[in-house]
Order: C-alpha cells, then structure tokens, then sequence
C-alpha cells in the first residue's frame, strides 16, 4: 500500500513536469522557426512553461482524488501557493529579460500609445492580473478579505490571467505558428476550459441534486457546534474516518461559498455526517443558526488522514490541538463501532478544563476502547494533577509507548501549525520514523 | 515535516523548468 501511494506520488510529480514542460518541448521538436537571441527564447520559453503552470493551478485545486490521494488535500495546496509564487516569477522574467535585452520594447508599455499592439496590452493586463491575485492571497488576512469574496475575487483574476496570456501569445504567434502547435495549443486551452465547466457549473450541478439536511445542532465545549447532516433522496457518500468534506450552506453549491471541515462523526454511522465546527469568525460564526431541517450541500470525502490508511498498524497515537480534535474523534468512534481494541493514545492541548471539545464524550469512549487521554492545559484550574503548559519532549516520553514499540504505532497530528510543526520535530527527535508520522491542516485555504 | 519535503520538491520542479526552457533557448541559438 505504502510502495503503490509513493509510486503514484512520483508519478503525479513526473505528470505535473511534463505537462509543465510541454509546451517547450513541442516547439522544440516539431516544425520551428529560426532561433532569436539566446535571452529572446529563454524568456519565452519561460513564459510558455509559466502559462502551463498557471492553467495547471486549476487542476490542484479542482479536488481530483486520486491526484490529492498520495499527498493529502492540505499539501496539495501548500504545493499550490508555493508554486504559484515560482510560475509568477518565471512569467515576470519572460517581459523583463525581453527589455533588458531589448530596451526598444519598453514602449509596448504605454497602453495609451495608439500604435501599441493589442497583443502587448494583453500581456500587460495578464500581468496586473496576475499581481492582484497573488498581492490578495499573501495579504488576504491583513486586508481582512472575507473568505468567500477573496476565493470569488481569486478565482475570476485567476481566469483573466490566463485568458490574456493566451491571448498574448496567439496574438505573437511565432512559435504557434504551425498546425500541429495550434493543435497542440487548442487541446491544452480546451482541457482547461472543460475543467472550469466541471469545477464552476457541472460538479455544483451535481451537489445541488443530492442536497442533504440538518437533523440536528449541539452546542460543544469550546464555542463550538456539532452539526448532523444526512443525505436527502440520495445515497449519500461512505467515508474514511479523519477525512473531510466541503459545506455550502445558506446558498447554492453555483455560488462557490463551501468551507472544508472534518467529518467528526464514525464513519460507521455513514451516511449520515456531523461536523463540529469552532466559532473562528465569519462562516463558522453563523454555524449556530443552522435550523433543523435546512438544507445543505456536502462535497466530499477528501483527505488522507485516516487510521484506515494504516491497517497494519498495531496501535494508535493522537496529538490533538484545540479543534483539531474532530479528525481524531472520527477515528476514535470509528474504532469504538468496530469494536477495534487495539490501544490508542490521546495527548490532547487545551487552554482550559471547561473548552475541552468533547471532553465528556471522550470519557465514555474509555469504556469501549483501549484508550488513554492526556490533557494538557495551557492555563490549567487550581489543583490541576495533570499535565499543564504545552506537549513538550518530556510530556510525549512521559506517554509515548516504549522504544521498543514505537514503531509498531501510527501517529497522528492535527491542530494549530506551530503545534504541529513543533510535534513533527519532537517525534523525529524521538526516533519516530518520518512516515508513522501524519498530519494534517485544518485551515490549509 | 510534509511541508519541509513538498517545499524541497517545489524548487526541484522549478529548476528543472528553467533547465528545460535554458536548454531550449540554448539549442535554438545553434
């Protein structure tokens, strides 16, 4: 199972690189016209390679399964936002080198000068586009952007950069010259005009008819909510316990308003869902008025944080920060519905007693599991016998089963990312093997 | 961890591009 994901992790990474590189390689190797200047073909090489990227932008984010598989959902967009930075960079190089070495085409920049081609003020545009949509991701929060208008904004830049650099490089055509680079040119714009169909009008489509509903909302430690949903006239989905969907509520799934959440609920008792939600601000603060019998759209499985990707595990280690509990619970009744006794341990950091999520719930999974809960407590109550501050290295020895065994166990991490980052380092410390080691963002958009 | 390991994987795929386009340039100039 581990040999198949990594192969298909380096597949997917091959794919990405030929795809990515295409474009160059079909100039090369078909019927092409004489070579330029040595920084002239560089820099449009590099343009052609940073138009691939970005139409390929859309394919990271367009939810395919068995692309996000090997990887987890939460590194397929950190891959998303890095790259997205270096496709920039490349695109950015392809106009400067070209005025560096050819200071005479400066003038294509005024937009006011008549004789400018219209090729030119495309790419200009192409350009613009391309700094709004990356100057909003990089400060969406200091302009405190809300969510849903940053993902609206995001996307229509993100359509304009591409069609104006398309239409700059029909509008120069000197390497698209020939038949087989339209051809080769029309199938690439066309896959990508097929996957934004799928992605904004037939997937949602879809959602819209197989809604599901509210049967109930509990409020949870921790200014949080629990929200069960179940699947109205249709099937509904199974799922891997620790995976998440995406939720539309108070909209069509057209209107692309979905936020991700864990499924926090047994994957035992699929189809139907619960997810529970901490109040962080805008969407999840209206959680709470979700109204029994309302109806929502539920986009999902997704994810591949799951103790059910690691069967031959013998033992289970949680280390859960705050409202990262959900993925874990999910296991945790998972395990409990199965009747699964192999023993599980549960570290999980709070700031206090009273907004532990599901701190009663836990307890009464003790009588039907093998199962050991740690609190920590940042700011724990006088009298407090248990473990207090943060998961520090002593902590995680203190619980830790034994050196020996450890490597029989899989691990898992979710919680704020400096929590995270701190426990995939004490874990290496630790001598825990890099891949019994699993994490995963709850707030990876 | 994971993020360590897909940034490092990010900046391979980059230089391998610009080889790529560095290499085409180059030969073009032949």
């Amino acid at each position: 199972m581990r040999i198949r994901r990594s192969f298909q992790a380096f597949l997917w990474v091959f794919v990405y690189l030929a795809l990515t590189c295409a474009p160059v390689l079909v100039m090369f190797f078909t019927d092409r016209p004489a070579g330029r200047e040595f920084w002239r073909d560089f820099s449009v090489a590099l343009g052609f390679c940073g138009l691939a990227m970005m139409a390929l932008q859309f394919v990271l984010t367009a939810r395919f399964k068995t692309i996000k598989s090997p990887y987890g959902s939460d590194i397929v967009y950190f891959f998303h936002k890095r790259i997205s930075i270096i496709s920039f960079l490349l695109i950015l190089a392809h106009p400067v080198l070209l005025f560096v070495f050819s200071p005479d085409l400066l003038r294509l920049l005024n937009p006011f000068d008549p004789t400018t081609p219209w090729r030119a003020r495309f790419a200009v545009t192409s350009l613009l586009a391309l700094f709004g949509l990356i100057g909003l991701s990089i400060w969406r929060k200091k302009l405190r952007l809300e969510y849903t208008r940053w993902r609206i904004g995001h996307g229509i830049l993100a359509v304009a950069a591409v069609v104006l650099a398309a239409a700059h490089m029909y509008g120069v055509g000197y390497y698209v010259n020939t038949p087989a680079k339209q051809v080769f040119w029309f199938v690439y714009l066309f896959l990508w005009v097929w996957l934004l169909l799928w992605v904004r009008i037939i997937k949602p489509f879809l959602l819209l008819r197989k809604p599901f509903e509210v049967v109930n909302l509990e409020a949870e430690r921790g200014n949080a909510w629990s929200v069960t949903v179940r699947p109205k006239g249709h099937a509904g989905f199974r799922f891997q316990p620790g995976q998440f969907a995406w939720l539309t509520a108070w909209s069509s799934p057209f209107a692309d308003t979905e936020h991700p959440f864990s499924i926090s609920s047994s994957s035992e008792r699929a189809p139907e869902l619960v997810f529970t939600i901490k109040n962080l601000g805008d969407f999840t603060a209206r959680i709470k008025e979700l109204q029994v019998g309302q109806e929502v759209y539920v986009d999902g499985p997704y994810g591949s944080f799951s103790i059910d990707r690691h069967t031959h595990a013998e033992g289970f280690v949680f280390l859960a920060g705050g409202i990262g509990i959900t993925p874990m619970m999910s296991m945790l009744q998972s395990m409990a519905d199965r009747g699964d006794r192999r023993p599980a341990l549960l570290i999980y950091a709070n700031n206090n007693w009273d907004t532990i999520t599901f701190r009663e719930k836990l307890e009464a999974l003790k009588e039907k599991l093998d199962l050991t809960v740690v609190h920590v407590l940042r700011n724990p109550p006088q009298g407090w016998q248990g473990e207090s501050g943060y998961v520090t290295k002593e902590v995680l020895e203190r619980y830790l089963p034994n050196t020996r065994t450890r490597n029989t166990y899989e691990m898992f991490i979710c919680g704020p990312q400096p929590m995270m980052d701190m426990m995939e380092k004490l874990l290496t410390e630790l001598g825990v093997y890099v891949g019994d080691f699993h994490s995963e963002q709850f707030n990876f958009v | 961890m994971r993020q360590q390991i897909a940034s490092l994987l990010t900046y391979l795929i980059a230089a391998v591009i610009v080889l790529v386009c560095l290499a085409f340039a180059l030969l073009q100039s032949l």
